[in-house]
């Protein structure tokens, strides 16, 4: 190839844009029913925040080391399209705790918070690594200041489908 | 004045607040979205709407707060020491459904609300808005129609 040619193709290469790889997240998708709370965690003046036993919340959960899911495993509950509660684990999705927490949400009066700490305990995640074959999961636990309510602990029995 | 009475005085001038925190509770449909959306907003897509307007009459702080929420994710946004108006940038959090935690900034490009103005006489309301930056997507710009209600 002589230069004009070899420069012809090296300008027209760094015209190009770098292609990015597309980002994959692989997460479940189902409910979590409440099966215990503390009194704090329905002692709320407005009704819409409160969290009661046999109460059913929307979750999502994403373990960690699955595609591009990083490093931390992430559960998030959302109370009737209202409020969001979301988490990042440190101590992973199976843990005996207690583990600390990080959490996103926005609260039943539409303000937003973030990286707001707490701590779980006993999480169970079955499978324990799931993977794209793993079509159902289930995931019981404990969770203390659950959707940032203080000395709200409440204690769930969630399961969950792959999201495609 | 004797003790009793100054006592008296004491005690009733501790007021607690008019009202506790107050926010307007509906729905908000989606009626323009551009491609660049893509799955993010779509005409016909419908979030609860939560908008919390400044101002201590209502027991709310300086700050104002428009949230989006939806059955798997939310958008924030929070307009400090101000009410949502046409014009006014806003800061925003969001989770997505994928559970991507981020936040961003944008503006809010049109902004007609009936009543103009929220106070606790205001038992319902409509919304005409749209916005820049949805789930912080450049030049995602979803315009919405909401209904607004006051709950308590």
């Amino acid at each position: 190839m002589n230069t004009a040619a070899r420069l012809a193709v090296l300008s027209c290469l760094s015209a190009m844009p770098i292609a990015s790889r597309a980002v994959t997240l692989i997460v479940w998708q189902g409910d979590a029913a409440i099966t215990a709370a503390s009194l704090p965690c329905s002692s709320n003046a407005n009704e819409r925040s409160n969290v009661r036993i046999g109460d059913v919340l929307r979750s999502v959960v994403r373990p960690a080391l699955l595609a591009d899911n990083g490093n931390d495993s992430r559960v998030a509950f959302i109370k009737s399209a209202h409020a969001e509660f979301a988490l990042d684990l440190a101590g992973g999705l199976t843990i005996a705790g207690p583990g600390t927490y990080s959490a996103y949400g926005v609260t039943s009066q539409g303000r937003f918070r973030t990286n707001v700490g707490g701590t779980y305990q006993n999480f169970s995640l079955k499978p324990a690594t799931p993977g794209l074959t793993d079509a159902f999961l289930t995931l019981t636990g404990t969770v203390n200041d659950f959707m940032f309510i203080p000395n709200c602990t409440v204690s769930f029995r969630a399961a969950y489908v792959l999201r495609p | 004045m004797n003790t009793r009475v100054t006592l008296l005085l004491l005690v009733c001038s501790i007021s607690a607040p008019l009202h506790a925190e107050t926010a307007w509770i509906g729905t908000a449909m989606i009626t323009q979205a551009p491609s660049i959306c893509g799955n993010t907003a779509q005409v016909g897509d419908f979030h609860t709407a939560i908008y919390r307007p400044a101002g201590v009459t209502l027991g709310n702080d300086a700050d104002s707060y428009l949230a989006l929420i939806s059955q798997r994710a939310y958008f924030s946004m929070l307009v400090p020491n101000n009410t949502f108006r046409s014009g006014i940038n806003y800061g925003s959090s969001f989770v997505s459904s994928l559970l991507k935690f981020g936040s961003g900034t944008g503006g809010i490009l049109s902004w007609s609300m009936s009543p103009a103005t929220l106070d606790l006489n205001v038992k319902s309301a409509k919304l005409v808005f749209s916005i820049a930056n949805f789930y912080a997507i450049k030049n995602c710009n979803p315009s919405f129609r909401a209904t607004l209600l006051l709950p308590d």
